[in-house]
């Protein structure tokens, strides 16, 4: 029972941040990204075996493998932002969850910017004249 | 038909997957741009195969997201590649046989006692060393002290005797090894005469 580790911990972590808040409010921030990291690395392993299970999936509908590889990038990316942008908040430091918020958003849309270009080109060449 | 039931296919798998992937979307600010994403290779998804049946001979950049190659082309590529590595290992191993084993017998010459020396490189497959020959001729005239110093004596001719050719070879080989940095084993030297 994996979830149940993790409640415990997610329930002992809470406490202590309950009680560190108060007394040092620097620590508070630093167990709380400790507990970010162990999640995200608890996670790794599924979260690698959903993948390769798409992957397979992908492979054999003969699905250009590129657009999941692809969204799987911009999935990458948001998942991270929203892990520093929870932590910077949790810190109260909302200007600087903004700023990171505001890179993914940039990165996802380089990511996205060139299939959109290639869209918008073949439309472009229906088009009489 | 078979191209309709091709991009039916297609599509289906690719809106499937993408309903999986939102499911898996973090909540927040981000998501509605990782949804335009995903939203954008549907659209490819959809429009590449009406493309290609409506204009067979144009070519349009949209054609280039959705490349495939099919396992049989990939094959094809790979044996293709193969061949060119081959093709290029083959052509400049000889250049790199003849270069080495040139250099190998200038290196060895300047071994004391040593008067020519003929190199016999082997290459493998991937242009690498396998094993180096070397044959030695010996100067008659030199004699080694025991000390490893030469001396000439002019009017001597005594042939080295066999402790003075493992002087030698060891000589060789050491000089061979630490210049080109070969393993010791992949050397083998032979005296002209036994």
């Amino acid at each position: 029972m994996e979830i149940a580790q993790i409640v415990g911990l997610a329930l002992v972590t809470t406490i202590m941040l309950l009680i560190l808040r108060q007394e040092k409010p620097v620590l508070a921030v630093l167990l709380s990204i400790v507990f970010s990291i162990i999640i995200f690395t608890l996670m790794m392993g599924k979260m690698a075996s959903i993948l390769n299970v798409m992957r397979e999936l992908t492979r054999r509908a003969e699905v250009n493998y590129f657009f999941f590889a692809t969204i799987l990038k911009i999935l990458g990316v948001a998942y991270l932002a929203e892990f520093a942008v929870a932590i910077c908040q949790d810190a109260g430091e909302q200007a600087v969850a903004k700023k990171v918020e505001f890179a993914s958003k940039i990165i996802i849309a380089v990511l996205a910017l060139p299939i959109m270009i290639a869209i918008l080109e073949s439309l472009m060449q229906l088009m009489p004249g | 038909m078979a191209v309709l039931a091709g991009m039916v296919k297609n599509v289906l798998v690719i809106i499937i997957l993408a309903s999986f992937l939102e499911v898996l979307l973090p909540e927040g600010r981000v998501k509605p741009f990782v949804r335009f994403a995903i939203g954008l290779f549907i659209i490819i998804a959809v429009l590449n195969p009406v493309l290609n049946a409506l204009f067979e001979e144009r070519e349009f950049e949209i054609n280039l997201w959705d490349y495939q190659v099919s396992s049989e082309q990939e094959r094809e590529i790979l044996e293709k590649g193969n061949r060119l590595n081959q093709q290029i290992a083959a052509s400049t191993g000889t250049g790199i046989k003849e270069k080495i084993e040139g250099q190998v017998s200038a290196v060895a010459m300047l071994v004391p006692g040593v008067k020519e020396v003929k190199t016999n490189a082997s290459l493998n497959d991937q242009g690498g060393l396998n094993q180096l020959n070397l044959t030695v001729r010996l100067e008659e005239s030199k004699q080694l002290q025991k000390g490893g110093e030469v001396n000439v004596f002019l009017g001597g001719g005594d042939a080295p005797d066999t402790e003075d050719k493992k002087q030698i070879e060891e000589k060789i080989r050491g000089v061979i090894s630490n210049l080109y940095g070969f393993d010791n084993l992949k050397i083998s030297v032979q005296f002209e005469g036994g």
